[in-house]
């Protein structure tokens, strides 16, 4: 005997990982999209007329987030403009065949697409990267620098928004992580569901409240078409660990997910924690909170032949490098136009 | 930031070859043990590091007055044997800076969770009996089901004052087998180990506040180590206590008006204290607790401890991170005294000012089951949809409406949840089928609050701004 869908009373198809209820496919259609509306419009993530870039990977949360974005803005009249951005690090056998998906999204969804390298922005591809630096830590270099070049992109498309693909898990396991780390400025800020608008573009996170479980299920239910393979060069180890913990959370308690960001959100950090100041760099001008950016640091770094120096402290590093550049003038020089160019763009 | 992630100098590959035959840092004498990360200690020095640190956490707060009735709450494990230990010898005659409160030690009863074998049972009881007599304190044991008590909870006193003997028990057996039954009920009534674990440890503590008051004690000594506060930090975030995880994790934790609550363990990881107890050759008890042997993924508490361990193991830092984190935390000073305290944890009730939350999220996750298919722009109110989840909340997942008994019995609505329980509490009582089986003194406090809703409603209009009177 099939199981009554809770909210209609027709037969029910599924469970909800969010709340264990057994729906038919139209409730959890219905339940799915009016939850990411109600994050959108309570959390005032967008104002009418805004130019929205929306970051697609090609992986499911992002190809959900352009699904639904493009759907809602049509069904609720939000009035905002979208487009895709894509990043290509440049990660063979990883990368180009998930670009490939966003550019079939990009006709079925019928929005314009714009991807930005690393190779354009910075003369270095991960592939060029890992070669240097090897498989562990080359994780820092592809977030720092993504962090940088969804923005730079957005800019590029005269967009004055992005909206990225972070679902609830990932917020849940990025305040575990902070916790574990000690990394309480970011502990405070992770949770936001709109970021970064002093400095860069604002950031939202219109899937904020929603398990990746359901993502899938949507996608898989609305035969939406992504890629689904894990980078060639991710394994990261720590993170691994707070990510099983948290997929075994949800399985003790569906809600554990959701109580997470509750937990995060209710947070306050004491008055006399010295916070770092977040300011700009005095390279490329983007949003830091040393003088000089990670990410202009890592590049020094990659380009003086030191890649793995700036992977620690950045204070430390900042010392060591500029000790290098004073030694070794001959790699400077070969450098510089790559430099350069980094300054012109940003 | 943080290295873990990123090298492998937190743990030195030659980690082993670097402690054997070392000596200790403080005489030169051949180190018997490792303690923080990698310092080397005989046996003489670790004591005196061990039991130095153990007296700086109280010398470090103030937070003990001189002459304070401090109860120490004994469960038998290791930390509080130790913790027991340095008590006794800090307070012994002659040592150098004598401790100066007056403690006194309570071990609470759990037998009631568990069927356990008499014999079995007997023994522990002789065991905990023997260290309660051993440290020369007034001691007590009371039972867990007491705090299902309509009056003052009954205990037995194992030795020391005689003045409080005249509220000994409650000298008639009945009523102390029916106690027990309620608690039984309770425990029967909740669905998973996650929230018989939670509800156990709540109501514990209570109960450990209420006696501790009715015999004039203004502290509760715990004796949880770095590694369990670190653990119990991570599983409230995970259980949406994340407004007061830094109190679950502090030495002096105010929660709660007449009594406070310490824990000078915390300074040293599960592993210094075990060592301490193993030279000391004190004998700790073992009491099997309702998650003994449970695999990892019984609770949130055993899978969080599961978590903790593995990373303590392959990351040394892990607890003192967390530790150090959760002191950077505080509650959100501003409308904190406005707030409601929770009847069940005494933290304030959450706010749900914030349209954009997870709290409103869920809500409105819950106010969708009822509306049916219709593309309708209404049930986004988000005044409906708290009404809705409330009402949602009290039902026991059933569905069909077999779930009436909180609504029948006019004492506990799941409405007045929201208002008198905080957002991990109110969670956890999903878990509980019906809520009237909580302990009197909770359903009071609930009535209480309630009482005082109504009438500060009443007077709304003349009271003026800022009046924190909650």
């Amino acid at each position: 005997m099939p199981v009554a869908c809770r909210m209609c009373g027709g037969p029910a198809v599924l469970k909800r990982p969010k709340t264990g209820d057994a729906v038919c496919k139209d409730c959890f259609f219905y339940a799915f999209e009016n939850e990411v509306n109600y994050t959108i419009t309570n959390g005032n993530l967008f104002k009418r007329g805004d130019r929205v870039a929306v970051g697609a990977s090609g992986g499911k949360d992002s190809t959900v987030l352009a699904y639904i974005l493009k759907l809602l803005n049509e069904r609720h009249d939000y009035g905002i403009e979208l487009i895709l951005l894509s990043v290509d690090e440049g990660i063979t056998g990883y990368r180009d065949d998930s670009l490939e998906t966003v550019k079939r999204n990009q006709h079925q969804y019928d929005l314009p697409l714009k991807i930005v390298s690393y190779e354009d922005l910075y003369g270095w591809t991960m592939d060029a990267i890992v070669k240097q630096i090897g498989l562990k830590n080359n994780c820092t270099f592809c977030g720092v620098f993504r962090r940088q070049a969804l923005d730079r992109g957005a800019m590029l498309l005269k967009a004055n928004k992005i909206a990225t693909g972070h679902n609830a898990d990932d917020i849940a396991e990025t305040v575990l992580m902070n916790v574990l780390r000690g990394d309480i400025a970011r502990l405070r800020r992770c949770t936001a569901i709109t970021t970064g608008a002093e400095g860069g573009l604002p950031r939202c996170k219109p899937l904020k409240y929603t398990y990746e479980k359901e993502i899938v299920m949507y996608a898989y239910f609305k035969k939406l078409d992504y890629f689904s393979t894990e980078c060639i060069y991710s394994p990261n180890a720590y993170r691994g660990h707070a990510r099983t913990y948290l997929k075994d959370l949800e399985r003790i308690r569906p809600s554990s997910i959701i109580d997470l960001i509750h937990s995060g959100e209710s947070l306050s950090i004491k008055k006399d924690v010295k916070m770092p100041v977040q300011g700009t760099c005095t390279r490329c001008g983007y949003i830091s909170s040393n003088a000089i950016c990670k990410a202009c640091t890592l590049l020094e770094g990659l380009n003086k032949g030191l890649p793995k120096l700036a992977i620690g402290k950045s204070n430390k590093s900042r010392r060591l490098l500029d000790a290098a550049s004073q030694s070794s003038d001959s790699t400077n020089e070969k450098t510089s136009p790559k430099e350069k160019k980094k300054d012109v763009t940003f | 930031m943080c290295q873990i992630t990123s090298q492998n100098d937190v743990i030195p590959k030659e980690d082993c070859r670097l402690s054997i035959g070392k000596s200790c840092m403080k005489c030169q004498e051949p180190a018997t043990v490792v303690a923080r990360l990698h310092d080397p200690f005989c046996s003489n020095c670790f004591q005196a590091y061990f039991t130095h640190r153990f007296r700086a956490t109280f010398g470090k707060s103030k937070a003990v007055r001189n002459g304070e009735k401090v109860l120490i709450a004994f469960s038998g494990g290791h930390s509080s044997c130790v913790m027991l230990h340095l008590v006794k010898e800090g307070l012994a005659e002659g040592v150098h800076k004598k401790l100066r409160y007056q403690p006194g030690v309570i071990y609470v009863d759990e037998n009631v969770c568990l069927e356990q074998d008499e014999e079995e049972r007997n023994a522990q009881m002789r065991k905990i009996e023997t260290w309660l007599k051993e440290s020369t304190f007034p001691a007590y044991v009371i039972c867990i089901e007491e705090v299902m008590s309509k009056c003052n909870p009954g205990y037995r006193l194992i030795s020391g004052d005689q003045s409080h003997d005249a509220e000994d028990g409650h000298g008639n057996l009945p009523t102390e087998n029916a106690m027990k039954e309620e608690f039984k009920q309770l425990l029967e009534n909740t669905s998973s180990l996650t929230t018989k674990e939670d509800l156990i440890q709540k109501l514990r503590l209570k109960l450990l506040k209420q006696i501790a008051k009715q015999l004039g004690y203004t502290k509760i000594m715990f004796g949880d180590s770095g590694t369990r506060l670190a653990t119990v930090l991570l599983g409230n975030l995970a259980k949406g206590h994340g407004e007061t995880v830094h109190q679950d994790m502090s030495f002096l934790d105010t929660r709660g008006e007449e009594v406070a609550i310490i824990r000078p363990m915390r300074e040293f990881t599960s592993k210094e204290i075990a060592l301490f107890s193993h030279q000391c050759c004190l004998q700790p008890v073992f009491i099997p607790r309702i998650s003994t042997k449970a695999s990892r993924l019984a609770s949130i508490d055993t899978l969080t401890e599961d978590f903790v361990n593995g990373l303590q193991s392959n990351f040394p830092a892990t607890v003192t991170t967390v530790l150090k984190t959760g002191a950077k935390l505080t509650s959100d000073e501003e409308t904190v005294g406005k707030r409601h305290t929770c009847v069940l944890c005494q933290s304030p009730v959450d706010s749900s000012s914030s349209a954009s939350s997870a709290s409103a999220a869920t809500q409105y996750s819950m106010s969708l089951r009822k509306s049916g298919t219709v593309y309708s722009s209404s049930s986004s109110e988000p005044e409906a949809a708290c009404e809705v989840a409330r009402d949602d909340a009290s039902c026991c997942g059933e569905g069909d409406g077999s779930c009436q008994s909180a609504k029948k019995n006019e004492e506990l609505t799941s409405a007045d949840l929201s208002v008198v329980m905080c957002y991990g509490c109110r969670v956890m009582m999903r878990d509980v089928k019906s809520l009237d089986r909580l302990p009197n003194s909770v359903l009071a406090d609930v009535q209480r609050q309630k009482r005082r809703d109504e009438m500060r409603l009443e007077i709304e209009d003349f009271l003026l701004d800022g009046s924190e009177e909650g």
